[in-house]
């Protein structure tokens, strides 16, 4: 007969097998049930490479799936064209028919492949001198144009899906800003559906919204906000559902001032 | 090739309090180690309190993998002053093969390794598992999707129909 502390450790030793497999079990019965949860950012990453095809049934499987898609920074990510990445826009004087555009584009995914670092697009109709256009802008595939004439500037947008070319009514250039680029901005208007709006800041005329098709521009009245005549505007960017971009007095360099316009409300 | 002896090891510690020794050069391939490593060079020991043992095993199997595929490219480079083409084709394609061994996991698996990858910033891991993630959704139905990740459906009827009356035009459009 085994001594009795025996008996008692191998009682013990069963039990304490048997708990383990329990734990084991419930572990894995837990682990079953459990839902797979990735950050946010992680599951941007994944999402951002997905077709459109695979992207319209990802809206519909969890809030965190439908908030991420539905986000402008991720439909901007998605999009293979972006205005940082272009370099510049290139008439190719001379060398080639004059009915297309060049552009230069900087992203090291074209790079590898260094014959399509530059696409081409048809020239957009109606624009006779094609050194006046100047690339400003870029969302969802559609690439945003401006036309820079003495009196009047017309801005262009340019459908890469349907090789399509909108223009907008012309408005009056800011003689100030000139030599630079405008504050311009494209962007999707969520609560309008369908609809894309473009945003342009014209000096002494203020802000101006314009809704692609309907042939006007709309001034949004926010007095206390437009820059004053002598001032610089820089580096506009899309981001969180505003549009934002620094502003300063000229000869004051310590009053940079970055000014955001929410674009589905329309406000500063 | 002989592993000099001089070669540092690095002792990885799991969250579960598993020791993983590896040298140097493996645990390099993670940028978040490399980066402690250059911050101070007499580093021995580090806790990883965010990865569990048993993903820690199959990072440090990928890093190993890909540290020896890229010394026998160096060593065959060496050897013969260029390297042939055929060659080096032959053994990217081994690796890729191997990676898609490697990725033969569960979805649960998968998630950890993603988290793991993107802790210790194995870019390399990070790239694969996102794209074998991405791989799994492609196509399917969102019924499909929630099934394979697990994913429990928090929308209501009513916001499946805003959805669908929101969706921008961008993706109406089949490819």
């Amino acid at each position: 007969m085994p001594p009795r502390n025996m008996t008692v450790d191998l009682v013990k030793g069963a039990r304490e097998t048997f708990e383990n497999l329990l734990l084991f079990l419930t572990k894995k019965k837990e682990r079953e049930q459990a839902t797979v949860w990735l950050p946010d950012d992680i599951m941007f990453e994944i999402l951002v490479k997905l077709s459109n095809a695979s992207l319209r049934h990802c809206l519909y499987v969890s809030k965190q799936f439908h908030n991420i898609i539905s986000d402008l920074t991720f439909e901007r990510s998605r999009s293979p064209i972006k205005p940082a990445l272009i370099m510049h826009l290139h008439p190719r004087h001379g060398k080639v028919p004059k009915d297309h555009l060049y552009l230069h584009l900087a992203n090291d995914w074209y790079d590898r492949a260094s014959a399509s670092s530059v696409i081409t697009i048809e020239r957009p109709p109606l624009v006779p001198d094609l050194s006046k256009l100047c690339l400003v802008d870029a969302c969802n595939e559609m690439l945003c144009f401006l036309q820079q004439n003495t009196d009047q500037s017309i801005i262009h947008i340019y459908n890469s899906q349907t090789n399509q070319w909108m223009q907008t009514p012309p408005f009056e250039p800011s003689q100030k800003l000139n030599r630079r680029v405008p504050l311009c901005g494209l962007y999707y208007h969520q609560r309008s559906h369908y609809c894309y709006r473009v945003f342009a800041f014209v000096n002494q005329n203020g802000y101006l919204v314009h809704d692609l098709g309907t042939g006007f521009w709309r001034r949004v009245h926010r007095y206390e906000y437009f820059p004053c005549l002598q001032s610089w505007i820089d580096g506009a960017v899309l981001m969180n559902g505003r549009l934002h971009w620094s502003t300063r007095k000229e000869f004051a360099f310590c009053s940079h001032k970055i000014m955001a316009f929410d674009i589905n409300l329309e406000t500063f | 090739m002989a592993r000099s002896s001089t070669e540092n090891m690095i002792t990885l510690m799991s969250s579960d309090g598993e020791e993983f020794m590896v040298t140097e050069k493996v645990a390099r391939e993670c940028t978040t180690i490399r980066n402690m490593l250059e911050d101070d060079c007499v580093i021995t020991n580090i806790p990883l309190p965010n990865v569990t043992s048993d993903i820690l095993s199959m990072v440090i199997e990928y890093c190993m993998e890909h540290v020896a595929a890229a010394e026998k490219a160096a060593a065959e480079t060496a050897e013969k002053g260029s390297s042939s083409a055929p060659a080096a084709a032959k053994a990217n394609k081994d690796l890729e093969e191997w990676d898609k061994a490697f990725m033969n996991v569960d979805v649960y698996t998968l998630c950890d390794l993603i988290l793991a990858a993107n802790y210790l910033n194995v870019s390399g891991l990070l790239d694969l598992t996102i794209q074998t993630a991405a791989n799994l959704i492609k196509g399917k139905s969102p019924e499909q999707i929630r099934k394979t990740f697990h994913i429990q459906n928090d929308l209501s009827l009513e916001e499946e129909e805003k959805i669908r009356s929101q969706t921008p035009w961008a993706f109406e459009k089949s490819e």
